[in-house]
């Protein structure tokens, strides 16, 4: 069985479901048993979530530029393909 | 450990790895997805602009961990002109996203093999742990657990307040954990991609994701306890 802390180590082999499946279901055991595991997997995972929301960068001018310009060339053309 | 009776959430557990993947995409929901895409097709210039204002910044780390501080802009500049003109081309089959990334990394990639940066062993070293060893007893049993951040954890941490404390918390990762987290859980790439962008093993990569999100978590952890 494993402890509380192995569990915070095997979190993310867990979610990658790379463990074998004794392993998994050793896993998965211990997390409905146990609060604070359960608690803690939640948090990987909303954390995981979160880092996918990226905030929005301002582009210097002249990069915002070029790339309005290639962009407008190119679909232009691509809609004559 | 009492036994608990299984709660609602404990659903959740039992397709970890599926929940984890959806949670993640939630960054833009299908609908969305597909009308921005149509967007771009039709040649909207705006629609694209701030299609670039939105990753700029991820690829420019993406980019800076593949060649380096001093190459990174460049490289990131010649992927949006490659995504340009590969754009007609788009099928839909993986977010834009990770369309995009993949682009990038390609390049990158070229690059890395001309001047070959790779990443050193060194990186993997010692054992960091993911919660304060503290925290536990000397069987591996909580004794400060984590603290509850709220029935609802995820909607929490979206919250705009916790944008600059995430995008810090990244800030402050060792490079290569700061790069194996933004292309897996930003980018959504897959783990057999990253390993070969990086040249690494599956373990080293599970290792350094492993580590990124511990430190991110516990950061979190942190304010919320503060």
């Amino acid at each position: 069985m494993h402890s509380c802390q192995q569990i915070t180590e095997l979190v993310t082999e867990y979610l990658e479901g790379s463990m074998p499946w004794r392993e998994r279901v050793k896993f998965k055991l211990h997390v409905m048993m146990c609060k604070h595991c359960r608690v803690y997997l939640k948090q990987v995972e909303a954390t995981v979530a979160a880092v996918g929301h990226v905030p929005e960068l301002e582009l210097p001018s002249e990069v915002e530029q070029t790339l309005r310009r290639a962009f407008r060339e190119r679909l232009r053309t691509g809609r004559d393909e | 450990m009492a036994w608990m009776p299984p709660l609602a959430g404990s659903v959740a557990v039992c397709t970890a790895s599926a929940e984890v993947k959806a949670m993640a995409a939630r960054t833009r929901n299908r609908e969305d997805e597909a009308a921005l895409v149509k967007e771009l097709l039709a040649g909207n210039e705006d629609a694209f602009v701030t299609l670039v204002r939105e990753h700029q910044r991820l690829f420019l780390h993406i980019a800076r961990g593949l060649v380096g501080q001093s190459l990174a802009e460049e490289l990131v500049q010649e992927s949006w002109l490659a995504v340009i003109e590969a754009l007609p081309r788009f099928e839909g089959r993986s977010s834009i996203r990770t369309w995009m990334t993949r682009i990038l990394v390609f390049r990158g990639n070229n690059r890395r093999k001309k001047e070959r940066r790779s990443i050193p062993m060194s990186a993997f070293g010692d054992g960091e742990a993911a919660v304060e060893p503290e925290r536990f007893d000397p069987e591996g049993h909580w004794t400060r657990p984590p603290a509850s951040w709220g029935s609802s954890p995820e909607t929490v941490v979206m919250d705009r307040e916790f944008q600059t404390l995430l995008q810090e918390a990244m800030e402050r990762l060792p490079e290569n954990q700061r790069l194996v987290l933004q292309m897996r859980d930003v980018a959504q790439l897959d783990a057999r991609e990253v390993c070969d962008a990086l040249n690494i093993s599956e373990a080293n990569q599970r290792v350094l994701l492993h580590r990124a999100r511990s430190k991110v978590r516990a950061a979190i952890a942190a304010k919320l306890e503060g």
